[in-house]
């Protein structure tokens, strides 16, 4: 099961590369589990979270990083499987 | 996990949209009525700060007394009302909202039945269509006409922050906001809160959603 803590240590490419591997197998096996489980939804949700990802960041009283990271983007994937 | 545990679980609109005319699955928990049934003082941070889970990975509804104040997890607000701010640039949607009324978490049961409007949205933006392609104005039409029965929906999940109600489940609050009727409700676990932790994105304290995709 993908968790928001799993982005967390996602802080280089083989990290990022494992991570969307991981991606995968939640998709293949809990696919009943993915809000937008087709690419178009899924690129829509995408888009939708980066730009309200400021509101993410300050109700968790986080800092958004000034420069994507693999973290972000990791955390953008993971956003969009449940965005609505 | 999401769904684990005792709890019948929608994990998001989608299988809510795709369920209607099954009952919502109740949670088995014994817990029927649990007037404290609020989560600690900020759910979200509790849970998940930073990313780093704290939480203990249970999946229960959340419980517990608050300690202490409300504070905490505040930030800059902008009105419901401020329409020009809302409509972004990027953004093909319509806003929509009002000001919720005044509740009190620390009063609610841990399920019941609640006026969508004291509950807030916890996104900033919603697609306009669920899953399987029907819209939220499909369910609220339904609604209002008799052709969805209500207490066949899931109900929408809950989590305390701050001393309001936000739900998980957006398009669905929205859905029953546009029909004027009663949501069913029960209070999210902890598991799902951590799963779900990203759909915070709200930028006005939940008071209003943009709707993406939707008729202009």
């Amino acid at each position: 099961m993908m968790s928001p803590h799993m982005t967390t240590k996602v802080h280089s490419r083989a990290a990022f590369i494992l991570f969307t591997q991981q991606l995968a197998a939640d998709f293949n096996t809990n696919p009943q589990d993915w809000e937008n489980d087709s690419i178009d939804r899924f690129l829509e949700a995408i888009g939708a979270w980066v730009e309200s990802m400021d509101g993410y960041y300050r109700i968790h009283e986080m800092s958004p990083p000034p420069d994507p990271d693999w973290s972000i983007i990791a955390r953008m994937l993971l956003a969009a499987k449940s965005y609505e | 996990m999401p769904g684990a545990g005792s709890l019948t679980v929608a994990p998001n609109d989608a299988v809510a949209a795709g369920a209607w005319g099954q009952r919502s699955g109740g949670p088995g928990n014994p817990q029927q009525l649990n007037r404290y049934s609020y989560v600690l003082n900020n759910p979200i941070i509790g849970t998940d700060p930073s990313g780093h889970i704290n939480g203990t990975g249970e999946d229960k509804p959340m419980g517990g007394v608050s300690p202490g104040g409300m504070g905490g997890g505040g930030g800059p607000v902008s009105g419901a009302g401020d329409e020009d701010e809302r409509q972004r640039g990027g953004v093909q949607g319509e806003q929509t909202g009002t000001t919720p009324g005044s509740n009190d978490p620390r009063a609610i049961a841990s399920e019941g039945k609640i006026n969508p409007h004291d509950v807030r949205f916890s996104q900033d933006s919603i697609n306009y269509r669920f899953k399987d392609g029907r819209t939220v104005d499909d369910l609220a039409d339904g609604l209002r006409s008799g052709k969805v029965d209500p207490d066949t929906v899931p109900s929408i999940r809950l989590v305390e922050r701050n001393g309001q109600l936000y739900t998980l489940d957006n398009r669905r609050l929205e859905a029953f906001r546009r029909a004027e009727m009663e949501v069913n409700y029960r209070m999210a676990t902890r598991a799902e809160i951590q799963h779900d932790a990203f759909k915070f994105t709200t930028q006005n304290e939940g008071l209003s959603i943009i709707i993406r995709g939707g008729p202009r």
